[in-house]
């Protein structure tokens, strides 16, 4: 069995990152004026992460038009809840490494390093 | 604790305080409360009268129109607020309660009157927000609905009559909706 750390997901395991497949996992869609103040995120910092989730096909976008104005929402995809619960569980497992006894906690150190 | 744990342990804080503020911005489910209260109350005189298989026709076209209002009011308030809720399988979930409820109320009233009728109906409403809070991951609703359907059917079962009871809790959603409103609604 792998370490857990070998586990984390790069997409996923930024701290914008995490904290936007987050939202959009706990409710149903976001537009990107709500994301970008429950972050506190820039335009441009939060389009970037955005960005790197929908090609990693995490995240789906999609452009609305309403009145003169086009509006940003933005959804989670079943990858997306399955790589942010494949995150959560990862990090459970780190922290519940340090509390397992010192010889479980040796049987989750990697032995070598992967090629 | 060594820092790739500390970093596990502030990345799932971070995680639980996200949640925690996104789910206050979906508000609360109030509105179905007040809604479906409205026409719980509705039923009373018709259970009065014909008795709980006369609903049928008002829940076929008022708890359609129902729904679809419900739909309305969360379409808009996730335009307002920029998020919206999962919504779809809860509302898919509602609509195929509909004809159990109806059944249930038909069954009971057949089983046992008008009494067994509005047992059934207001067995099968309560177990239906308890399934769509499963669904949503906010059982606020169900625990709101609850009082009011244990006062409703200990009422009943005193001897209070089934359309009485059937008013009763109609009223005690449409608070239970308003209290829910006044606790956890953003304006």
């Amino acid at each position: 069995m792998s370490h857990p750390t070998r586990r984390l997901d790069d997409a996923v395991h930024q701290r914008t990152r995490l904290g936007i497949l987050t939202v959009l996992c706990e409710g149903g869609r976001a537009d990107f004026a709500y994301l970008r103040k429950t972050l506190e995120l820039t335009d441009g910092n939060l389009s970037r992460n955005i960005s790197r989730l929908v090609s990693a096909g995490y995240v789906r976008m999609e452009k609305v038009a309403e009145g003169r104005r086009s509006r940003t929402w933005l959804s989670a995809t079943p990858a997306g809840r399955a790589a942010l619960n494949a995150e959560i569980a990862a990090l459970r497992e780190i922290i519940a490494g340090l509390d397992a006894p010192p010889a479980r906690q040796r049987a989750h150190q990697p032995l070598t390093r992967p090629a | 604790m060594d820092t790739s744990a500390r970093q596990a342990a502030e990345a799932l804080d971070e995680i639980a305080r996200l949640r925690g503020r996104t789910r206050r911005s979906l508000g609360v489910p109030w509105f179905p409360l007040v809604c479906f209260g409205v026409l719980t109350m509705l039923c009373a005189p018709l259970i009065a009268g014909a008795g709980p298989a006369a609903l049928i026709p008002l829940w076929l076209v008022a708890g359609a129109a129902g729904m679809l209002l419900i739909r309305r009011y969360y379409r808009r308030r996730g335009r307002r607020h920029g998020v919206t809720g999962r919504g779809r399988r809860a509302w898919i979930f509602a609509a195929a309660l509909f004809p159990v409820c109806l059944m249930a109320g038909v069954a009971g009233s057949l089983a046992g009157g008008k009494v067994g009728g509005v047992l059934a109906s207001i067995v099968v409403v309560v177990a239906g927000y308890y399934a769509t809070g499963l669904l949503q991951h906010n059982s606020a609703a169900a625990l709101a609905v609850t009082p009011g359907a244990v006062l409703a059917v200990a009422l009943m079962l005193a001897g209070l009559a089934p359309w009485m009871a059937e008013l009763t809790f109609g009223a005690t959603m449409v608070a239970a909706g308003a209290g829910l409103r006044a606790a956890g609604e953003r304006p």
